[in-house]
């Protein structure tokens, strides 16, 4: 029993984390980043390379990940973001015109094979069952970030500017704000903070091209079922989508589970059009 | 370069047009520093969009701005704002998902830092009588109170040339008075243009008057001769002059 609930834990925890940078991205700046699966594969090559060259397996994963690909995210939304804002269609398809050529670039340096990262931690056992320990480590790191996201928006001026940004983005020039800034540093915090979780999930599930396809579409049901208060959202639309995944695993198979998923996901957006957060709240953060 | 003895605003030649509509058209324009003058002029003369295009919220496709002597044609919204330029526009553009005190404290950050932000929105909460609603979120509040929090926030931010798009629009007799000692106030530390329809307002606060017409400036002068000039009369109201 204990161990089922730090896997239903794990798994609510995986979603959270594996979403949090698409949910920046998105709900601040409605833009639907189609590399974000790439981005997160980015990241697990970041901390896969880091420490096959020497470096601290926790300096590589929280450090060189989400620096590397924060620094990618700079470029990206300078090169191709900036010119398509409001244009909803072809920012779709210019991300996942880049989510394609990332995975090339990606193939044709690292070749199409799978990388391994040992899984730090070892293991805990609970009524004689053994698990990775590695699961705690996911669920702090995910509660952690949200804390802090959410402190950052609270309290602090850079917080404040984001969300008037959100709120009226024809506006803040008016404060004095250079809006380009905002959004390049709004592109930036979101894809260190994917860069950061394709590390952390990598010793997991392996490193190789084409892992983004695995997330992308689990991480665009949470932010999307999740609705219009972005972190709140996302974080329960990440538990409930999390539970219901674990306990069908559980009781049938990982497979039975994946598929719960998608219905509960279909099935939630028909009775809740605008998503989860509309149950709670009408904020924005 | 900024010259020396340069007005603090001019603007020479600027026109703005949306498709085949000339909105503003050749207007030559300057303010000294400290001055206060009032805009005035028919709906649709071109008052707002002249605003908007010394704010760059419209980029204005002909002509030259200067502030005191510099070239800012080509500055964005954001540069114009931290040279010192405010705006309240006619219909209040505020953060909705704010609350009051969050939307001050954004416009003090344009010209404070650390704890001066939060002494300038002390003040200006003060100044307004604001503070029954400072936790209040602006889309839970009244068209006139938002228009309260707007003018705060220009308050707040302190610049050297302000500029108000009617004001006063929609307050009661009282708060137009209070509107009135608050721009003579601010005048003290700013320049200020003020559009106004109300001509009992403009002769309680105005020194000089400019009359905006199709787009282009019709008259300039004292509020006391404009107000006397038939012209003016016929093209405002249709009426003999503006004190009938
Ligand atoms: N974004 C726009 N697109 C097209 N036409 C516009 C736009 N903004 C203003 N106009 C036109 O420009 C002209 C001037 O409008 P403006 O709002 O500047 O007048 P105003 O003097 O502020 O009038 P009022 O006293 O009613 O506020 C009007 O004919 C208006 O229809
Ligand atoms: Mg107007």
């Amino acid at each position: 029993m204990a161990i089922a609930a730090i896997q239903i834990l794990n798994t609510m925890a995986s979603l959270a984390l594996i979403s949090l940078g698409l949910a920046v991205i998105f709900g601040m700046m409605r833009v639907m980043n189609f590399a974000h699966g790439e981005l997160l594969m980015l990241g697990a090559y970041s901390v896969q390379f880091a420490n096959a060259y020497g470096v601290n397996i926790w300096i590589a994963m929280f450090v060189v990940a989400p620096v590397v690909v924060g620094l990618i995210g700079i470029l990206i939304e300078r090169l191709v973001i900036r010119h398509l804002y409001g244009r909803m269609m072809d920012t779709l398809l210019a991300t996942w015109g880049l989510s394609l050529f990332i995975t090339g670039l990606v193939t044709m340096v690292f070749g199409n094979v799978t990388r391994g990262l040992s899984t730090p931690l070892g293991s805990f056992e609970i009524g004689g069952i053994r698990d990775s320990s590695y699961k705690f480590l996911i669920i702090g790191v995910t509660i952690a970030l949200f804390v802090a996201i959410y402190a950052v928006l609270r309290h602090t001026r850079v917080g404040l500017i984001a969300r008037a940004t959100m709120d009226n983005p024809r506006q803040v020039g008016v404060m004095g704000i250079n809006p380009g800034y905002v959004y390049t540093a709004t592109f930036a915090v979101g894809a260190a903070l994917t860069g950061l979780a394709g590390a952390i999930m990598a010793p997991l599930t392996g490193v190789l091209p084409t892992m983004g396809a695995a997330y992308i579409g689990k991480a665009f049901i949470t932010v999307i079922c999740g609705g219009d208060a972005i972190f709140a959202g996302t974080a329960s639309a990440a538990v409930l989508f999390g539970l219901i995944n674990q306990t069908t695993t559980i009781l049938l198979t990982p497979e039975f589970g994946e598929v719960a998923l998608l219905l509960g996901a279909l099935l939630m957006l028909r009775i809740l059009p605008s998503g989860l957060s509309s149950l709670f709240s009408r904020r924005a953060v | 370069m900024a010259e020396r003895g340069a007005p603090l605003l001019e603007t020479r030649g600027v026109g703005m047009r949306f498709g085949g509509v000339k909105a503003v058209e050749d207007v030559d324009f300057r303010l000294e520093e400290g001055e206060l003058r009032c805009l005035i002029g028919p709906n649709g003369a071109g008052k707002s969009t002249f605003f908007r295009c010394l704010t760059k919220q419209y980029q204005p496709t002909s002509g030259t701005v200067l502030l005191r002597g510099r070239d800012v044609t080509r500055a964005p919204t954001h540069a114009i704002a931290r040279q010192g330029v405010g705006i309240k526009t006619q219909v209040p553009n505020v953060f909705d998902g704010l609350t009051v005190r969050e939307n001050l404290r954004l416009a003090a950050t344009a010209r404070h830092r650390g704890r001066a932000i939060d002494e300038a929105c002390d003040q200006a909460i003060e100044r307004l009588s604001l503070k029954a609603i400072g936790g209040h979120r602006l889309d839970r509040l009244s068209h006139g109170q938002r228009q309260w929090v707007e003018l705060a926030m220009v308050v707040t931010s302190r610049p050297a040339l302000i500029l108000l798009d009617e004001p006063t629009a929609g307050m009661t007799h009282a708060e137009v008075e209070h509107t009135a000692a608050l721009i003579q106030e601010l005048n003290r530390d700013s320049a200020l243009i003020v559009v106004e329809h109300d001509m009992q307002f403009i002769r309680s606060i105005a020194t000089g008057v400019t009359v905006f017409h199709q787009g282009r400036i019709f008259a300039d002068g004292t509020a006391e001769t404009i107000m006397r000039d038939p012209r003016v009369g016929e093209i405002y109201l249709g009426k003999r002059n503006l004190l009938s």
